[in-house]
């Protein structure tokens, strides 16, 4: 098997003193693509800085294909196999081609194979027609655009991308993103992606790493870190809403939970006091009563729609959050007041000890 | 009022007969500055893209140093070129008080403080993501640094510039460690100053006139410079 596109053991950042990344481990194959996320401040820049060579760890090793580098040359090197394209476009003076044709510039490369590939990375990403234009008569797309070009342009084998879409309006950023994703995809490049919005880490990619307070907290496929966080910090964030304290114990091969007012079982964990997490969209209605295990009889409080989907709060002796279908939820005429009963399937529920919260 | 009439339209005349005299100042005085202000940037360009880009012990203090050495009296940078040079001074054996070379030592010393100080400033308000974004495009050190420059170019010609206005039109340094010596070491400024003293108004007026016109030149250069920004920067169609 061919060594990862990137490696990384034990790595450490401090910022005066304070510890502001600890990754102990993170590969990244070659041609895959990897989503960072973490709320603002959780460190995912640095680590990005860090991947990119822009920045020196305080301890750990980043090993490229399987190389460490320690040479300011051999980093040169490795940075110009790799490129990194920021939340803000971050220009140059000049037009659009001086832009994109930076880096072939810094390269050495001869003129006419500049041309070449200018051309043909503008023609890839719609910007054909831009190439003379000054970069401050163009639009927030087209300059985000160019910033990609920018790179692309490059063929590098691992790209770093830094929220490239922080800026872009919704239905822009959803088109970008899929552009995108198809791009990386057929060029074969290995990406990191860094993002603070779980929504556009699921779209992004199949893998995800979770970094909390600077902390590498969950590394695996996006449906498993998004269906089971590791902890209750990490539930919080991925948008498991319902997280309340019970008491755990084992009963005839599962675990009962005890919460105030409500009561429910899970497929197995360890006893005593624990945290409980229910995510909105593994609660069900329950009209026909054909759940048996973890129905809870509640009144609707609140009904929020939103984009996708309706946010409910339920008041089943605690209040939780259930998302339903706008469809659904037109059909049962869902209104606040009404009482209704949830159920959740045993094996959705999260447990967290005492000693992972 | 009539004198300084009188005085200018003798002036335009000795323009215009193109006295010796006044074009070897003139010339002397382009020399001096230019070379100083040359070596300033040649030194002074540097020092400020270290200072605005690494962090290490002492940086603090010697931005300090720089930013009090842009406002240093042109006088007292004379003083200590002067007792530098002197012949029973450390330097005294180069012989070099009362030569152009003197005077180049101490305009150097006046312009270095201000390139090095607007150098810095314009760099450092450069977007510090520039830096890493250069970098991440393949960017060695030193094409980082010629790719901030060229970020910063403006701000950068105006350092130049800066330099330059502040010695070609100082008196106090070149007067000291240069002695005005008639041939040798007159330049426009002392030159003035000595016309002005001994009456000759029309000469005095004569040489304010070209000095005058050397700092517009110099303020025209950066105005059409900044102007052609402008110009690039407005949207296109």
């Amino acid at each position: 098997m061919a060594a990862p596109a990137i490696s990384v053991r034990g790595l450490v950042q401090t910022y005066q003193g304070r510890t502001v990344l600890s990754v102990p481990e993170l590969d990244l194959e070659p041609g895959a693509m990897l989503t960072l996320l973490g709320p603002n401040g959780s460190g995912k820049s640095t680590l990005l800085r860090l991947l990119g060579l822009l920045e020196t760890p305080v301890a750990g090793r980043i090993a490229y294909h399987g190389r460490v580098l320690s040479h300011a040359k051999e980093r040169l090197e490795q940075r110009r196999q790799m490129v990194m394209v920021f939340q803000d476009p971050l220009l140059f003076r000049g037009t659009v081609y001086d832009n994109v044709a930076y880096g072939l510039r810094l390269r050495k490369t001869p003129p006419h194979l500049e041309r070449q590939r200018v051309h043909e990375t503008l023609e890839l990403l719609g910007l054909g027609s831009l190439a003379t234009r000054g970069i401050t008569s163009l639009s927030g797309g087209e300059e985000q655009k160019t910033a990609l070009a920018r790179a692309l342009v490059l063929r590098p084998s691992i790209m770093f991308l830094d929220e490239p879409t922080a800026y872009l309006d919704a239905p822009t950023r959803h088109s970008f993103c899929a552009e995108l994703l198809a791009l990386l995809d057929a060029l074969g490049i290995a990406t990191v992606f860094v993002t603070h919005d779980r929504n556009e880490a699921r779209r992004m990619s199949r893998a995800v790493a979770v970094l909390l307070a600077g902390r590498l907290e969950q590394l695996g496929p996006a449906e498993e870190v998004f269906r089971r966080p590791g902890s209750v910090q990490l539930a919080a964030f991925l948008g498991v809403e319902n997280l309340f304290p019970a008491m755990a114990c084992q009963e005839n091969g599962c675990t009962r939970l005890q919460a105030p007012g409500l009561e429910l079982r899970a497929a197995a964990a360890a006893g005593g006091p624990v945290t409980v997490g229910l995510r909105p969209q593994d609660l069900h209605l329950d009209v026909d009563g054909g759940a048996s295990t973890n129905v809870f009889a509640g009144t609707i409080r609140h009904v929020m729609p939103q984009d996708a989907a309706c946010r409910l709060e339920v008041d089943c002796g605690i209040p939780l959050v259930v998302y339903v279908s706008e469809q659904e939820a037109d059909r049962r005429g869902l209104r606040a007041g009404q009482a209704v009963r949830l159920s959740v399937d045993p094996e959705r529920v999260l447990v967290y000890g005492p000693n992972r919260s | 009022m009539e004198l300084v009439w009188e005085g200018f339209l003798q002036a335009v005349a000795l323009l215009w007969s193109r006295d010796r005299e006044l074009l070897q100042i003139t010339w002397l005085s382009l020399q001096v500055s230019g070379s100083a202000t040359l070596i300033a940037v040649a030194l002074g360009m540097p020092l400020g893209f270290w200072l605005a880009m690494f962090r290490f012990r002492g940086r603090s203090f010697l931005l300090g140093v720089v930013n009090t050495g842009m406002g240093l009296p042109p006088v007292v940078v004379g003083l200590f070129v002067s007792i530098l040079l002197w012949r029973s001074g450390p330097l005294g054996f180069f012989d070099l008080l009362y030569t152009p070379v003197a005077m180049v030592i101490a305009q150097v010393i006046i312009a270095l403080p201000i390139v090095a100080g607007l150098t810095c400033a314009a760099v450092q308000q450069l977007d510090r993501r520039l830096v890493w974004q250069a970098q991440a495009l393949g960017a060695s050190p030193s094409q980082l640094v010629w790719t901030l420059a060229r970020e910063a170019r403006l701000p950068l010609l105006a350092a130049i510039m800066a330099g330059f206005g502040g010695v070609i039109s100082e008196v106090g340094a070149v007067m000291m460690v240069g002695g005005n010596i008639r041939g040798q070491t007159r330049v426009l400024t002392t030159a003035t100053v000595l016309e002005t003293r001994m009456g000759r108004f029309a000469t005095a007026i004569a040489l304010s006139v070209i000095l005058l016109g050397l700092v517009f030149l110099v303020n025209a250069i950066l105005t059409m410079a900044q102007q052609q920004e402008v110009r690039k920067w407005r949207p296109q169609p």
